[in-house]
């Protein structure tokens, strides 16, 4: 079974995206850990194009939408099943589990081969994903298999209810019978007229098709069953023999692929509805990043309603900036919404943004604290060597975004610490930004970002970033003013009662 | 469904709570008259938690009047009542203990558990129906006038009638009174399409123990004439697998007739769970009034009207509070209240140590007690119903609530301001007001209170307005017609101006 890839059109690339940035920019509140996986590798301008043009078409056919979730439904099932199908204890299991096995493979194929159905234009990477299918279903292997599915899956409804009696631990199979005592409990309870009723009724509706939550039989109890219906399991395991070679455990791949798409489609809704901008920015050659209005959107997952925006402009004159300013005045947030901006474009997804022009970065590090990743050393000396590490693999086409580094020791040697790797980060051309509470840092090249606090209102954080240097202070204001309880404001409110 | 004796339509969801019993000083007159200090919060909690409307309030008006007419009605209902809110601890009690012994959780162990658990939820179907009984006894042998309880009787004798309920009881018979390995269990297996068991049913028990014995000689004789059941039943190898699914099935059947048994009988016995509870507030209202009784303070049940109505009409109005300081009928001063449109509210001043804050205090604690379903200190009282009850009391003693940087005026300014956010959210409200803004300069005090006042009309609120800022009163005083406001100056008796 041929299964091209939908997220790279050629080989996988070896360079990829360490897992903790995604952490540390909070992307991983949008992407499951099997699809941060597929999608850390950088791929290729081509590719990153091949994903925006997939991405357009998702976000204008809710149809493509539902299909993919269904695929990926479809995945997650037959996971379930290869599980189970590898840990199966005896043949008649094995070959009872495979016949689930090909019918979800089946379902699988049909969905990717009429993925694209109805579509003027299919991108890329869905056109070679759906072409290969139809391949395949069109092989007389694959066609017998699905012939023969429907011989074998009518009989294996068969054995839903197996019926038993239970004397001390003696277990003997029956043919299984009437009326159960938790039905005739919830048929009481709805005379009654209990709200409970509907919850029993549902609970004893029987097989629900769960998979999590099941228990295996054990063989000696699937032998009986097979003893009893020697006919029917001399089906399975024909069926077993003959077409067990169509499944594809490369199909499992597909999870992390489809997770990927379905997960930002859904953060992009997410998106969209806060009001905020999705823009696919200019691509350039030059380390630049000129992005209008970059929202940090993991701010969604916290019920943010009213998101403040910022400009983010690195360029190849000025490429990297400290960032300072009061607590809680929103530095990790610009931190974050840059860094972003900054992977998205590189996953080949919109921006937060209104508008924008960047570069695609080789690589892409951060350095938050974090505590669990400390080592036996301590906090300064892990620091010191994840830092290390990132001076080591960074380009100067890579993105630096540093959080609060060196804050895990004295404040002179913070300090000094800090202003050495800001100097070799600046002087090397690394775009970036290194948030930092350290002062004492005024002499330098390296330029300031700074959170603005509105003086005229109680410094209340504004979460605007400017380019300049910090300013502080404490203000007094009318206090009903404030409170909103000046005529003016209370006629405003109730209208005006004269 | 679920019964209670406070709320008409059951408890709501969510209930507002309007934090005044401190400023009226009813906190002080609950705490003297309700020895029991959890019975007192809980008074207090609901009197925080006014009723919006007239058919809520004389739903309790109704059962205080039973309770007050009919001798030892309450105190029997009380008994029960609180015997049966008990059976749900006894019930948890005794699960706790159902199964003391192994400490593992292996199959066997579980199985007897669960059964033993099954046993314990057996005996309560039973147990709830008796109680029914004895409920609808009580309330039938008296001449009870009030819904509420009526409702009460007429459900419980309905359901001593039911067959469904019956036929539960009969179903928990089942497993009352032998053990696990007295019975022969069949169970359904139902599976999945890997052959993995999803869900299992008891379809049926049969005690082995009342079967009646084979005959050996038979037996023989059928053998050595090769005779023999026939059955297509198939007898399991007891491996530890097996034997593990065995007891995996037998406890998953019994443990979902278990918890659908729980389930139901839970459901019934919330129907009159935490009545007695409930009752708790009636107990509070009962001691208070009869320490009213006893001071020789008149009461009567207000005549409760919709908030459109917008009316308050009080006579003989008494300050219980006064209770505390050990003043009685023949020493309390009365005063009456009239409110009502055009205007705007009451702003009552005068001379210190006159009476203002008291009068004021008994105008807020009668609306608060009223929306209780309570009787109101008074001769006689129209009232209308107010959605909110928002207080604001200046006091020498209030400590700064806006943190280092804000003064007491700031606290103060807070506090109106968080009023005024209810007040949208609540037309028909009544602010009642002491001495508010007198924290900064009167004249400026004076300003501000001039403009939040006459916004009151716009959100439909009613004020009473205890100050002795005479800049106010000035302010108010020129334009009548478009603020129209009652002028009272307090004395021994207020007076209209």
């Amino acid at each position: 079974m041929n299964c091209p890839s939908i997220l790279y059109s050629g080989k996988r690339p070896e360079a990829a995206l360490d897992k903790h940035v995604f952490e540390d920019i909070k992307l991983n509140a949008f992407l499951t850990d099997e699809a941060i996986e597929a999608v850390a590798p950088v791929c290729s301008r081509e590719d990153v194009l091949a994903r925006r043009a997939l991405f357009i078409v998702l976000g204008s056919s809710p149809e493509l939408r539902g299909r993919l979730s269904r695929l990926y439904d479809c995945i997650m099932r037959i996971r379930g099943l290869d599980e189970l199908y590898r840990t199966a204890r005896s043949d008649e299991e094995r070959s009872v589990i495979y016949i689930s096995i090909a019918r979800e493979t089946s379902s699988f194929v049909s969905k990717a081969v009429s993925l694209c159905e109805g579509m003027e234009e299919r991108p890329l990477l869905l056109k070679n994903f759906s072409d290969a299918f139809a391949a395949t279903a069109t092989s007389p292997g694959f066609i017998a298999m699905t012939g023969a599915l429907e011989t074998v899956l009518p009989i294996l409804e068969r054995f839903r209810a197996v019926g038993t009696r239970i004397l001390g631990e003696q277990l003997t199979l029956t043919e299984a019978s009437g009326e159960n005592y938790v039905s005739r409990i919830a048929d009481c309870a709805a005379r009654l007229g209990l709200s409970v009723a509907d919850a029993l009724r549902q609970a004893n509706s029987g097989i629900s098709g769960a998979v999590d939550g099941a228990t295996r039989l054990s063989a000696e109890i699937i032998a009986g069953i097979a003893r009893k219906n020697p006919s029917v399991f001399g089906q399975f395991a024909e069926f077993h023999k003959i077409h067990g070679d169509i499944y594809d455990r490369a199909l499992l791949t597909y999870a992390g692929e489809i997770a990927f798409y379905t997960g930002f489609t859904e953060m992009f809704d997410r998106v969209s509805a806060a009001g905020i901008p999705l823009t696919y920015c200019d691509l350039c050659d030059e380390p630049r990043i000129d992005a209008k209005e970059v929202y940090d959107i993991t701010l969604l997952t916290k019920d943010e309603k009213k998101i403040v925006p910022n400009d983010a402009l690195f360029t190849p004159e000025d490429p990297f900036w400290y960032l300072t300013g009061a607590n809680g005045g929103g530095k990790t947030t610009y931190l974050r919404a840059v860094g972003i901006a900054v992977v998205m474009n590189m996953l080949g997804a919109p921006t937060a943004c209104s508008s924008g022009t960047m570069f695609l970065p080789d690589r892409v590090f951060t350095h938050f604290p974090r505590d669990d990743r400390f080592e036996k050393s301590g906090r300064f000396l892990d620091e010191h060597r994840r830092v290390e590490k990132i001076l080591a693999d960074k380009t100067n086409r890579s993105v630096v975004l540093l959080n609060e580094t060196y804050s895990g020791t004295d404040e002179d040697t913070a300090q000094r610490m800090t202003g050495l790797l800001a100097e070799k980060l600046h002087a090397s051309c690394t775009i970036g930004i290194y948030i930092t509470h350290q002062h004492g840092l005024s002499e330098t090249e390296i330029p300031y970002l700074n959170v603005v606090v509105d003086r005229e209102d109680n410094n209340r954080r504004t979460y605007k970033v400017e380019q300049r240097r910090g300013t502080f202070g404490s203000f007094a204001h009318d206090i009903l003013l404030r409170y909103s309880l000046t005529r003016e404001q209370l006629r405003e409110r109730f209208g005006d009662n004269r | 469904m679920k019964y209670s004796l406070l709320y008409r339509n059951g408890t709501p969801e969510t209930e507002e709570s309007f934090d005044i019993t401190y400023d009226l000083s009813v906190d002080r007159l609950v705490r003297l008259t309700v020895a029991d200090a959890r019975r007192a919060d809980y008074f207090l909690a609901i009197l925080m938690k006014p009723l919006t409307s007239v058919e809520d309030i004389v739903y309790r008006q109704e059962q205080l009047i039973d309770y007050l007419t009919i001798p030892g009605l309450y105190e029997e209902l009380r008994t029960v009542f609180n015997r049966y809110d008990k059976v749900k601890s006894d019930w948890r009690e005794m699960r706790s203990v159902a199964y003391p012994g192994s400490t593992g959780a292996n199959s066997r162990a579980l199985v007897e558990y669960t059964f033993a658990s099954l046993k314990v939820t057996a005996l309560f179907p039973k147990t709830i129906i008796s109680y029914f009984s004895a409920i609808a006894d009580i309330i039938n042998r008296y001449p009870v006038k009030s819904s509420a309880l009526r409702g009460i009787g007429s459900y419980c004798s309905e359901m001593l009638e039911n067959e469904s309920l019956n036929e539960l009881s009969n179903i928990a018979d089942l497993f009352r009174y032998k053990a696990a390995e007295n019975y022969e269990f069949s169970v359904t297996a139902c599976l999945d399409d890997t052959l993995r068991m999803i869900s299992c049913d008891l379809t049926g028990l049969e005690d082995v123990t009342a079967r009646p014995k084979e005959n050996v000689l038979f037996k023989f004789v059928g053998e050595l004439i090769g005779k023999k059941r026939v059955s297509d039943d198939i007898i399991l190898e007891q491996d530890d697998s097996t034997v593990d699914n065995t007891l995996a099935m037998l406890n998953e059947a019994l443990r979902r007739i278990d918890s659908a048994l729980t389930a139901v009988t839970g459901d019934v016995y919330e129907i009159f769970c935490g009545i007695s509870s409930e009752l708790a507030f009636f107990d509070a209202a009962l001691a208070l009034i009869e320490r009213l009784d006893e001071a020789g303070i008149k009461r009567c049940f207000p005549v409760m009207l919709p908030p459109e109505a917008d009316l308050y009409e009080a006579e003989e109005l008494a300050n219980p509070m006064l209770l505390c300081e050990g003043l009685d009928g023949s020493t309390i001063r009365t005063n009456s209240f009239s409110s009502s449109a055009p205007a705007a509210g009451a702003l009552i001043h005068g001379d210190n140590n006159t009476g203002k804050t008291t009068y004021l205090r008994s105008i807020g604690t009668a609306q608060l007690m009223a929306q209780a379903g309570l009787p109101v200190c008074a001769g006689s009282a129209r009232i209308s119903i107010r959605r909110g009850i928002y207080s604001h009391f200046s006091s020498a003693e209030e400590e700064f609530r806006a943190g280092d940087t804000a003064g007491r005026f700031e606290g103060e300014v807070q506090c109106v301001a968080k009023i005024i956010d209810g007040l949208e959210s609540h037309p028909y409200s009544l602010v009642l007001l002491n001495e508010t803004f007198q924290t900064t300069a009167y004249s400026e005090g004076a300003q501000g209170m001039l403009a939040i006042l006459e916004t009151l009309p716009a959100a439909k609120a009613r004020f009473v307005f205890v100050t002795r800022m005479t800049r106010l009163v000035e302010l108010v005083t020129p334009n009548p017609t478009l603020f129209p406001v009652s002028h009272m100056t307090a004395g021994f008796k207020a007076e209209r101006v």
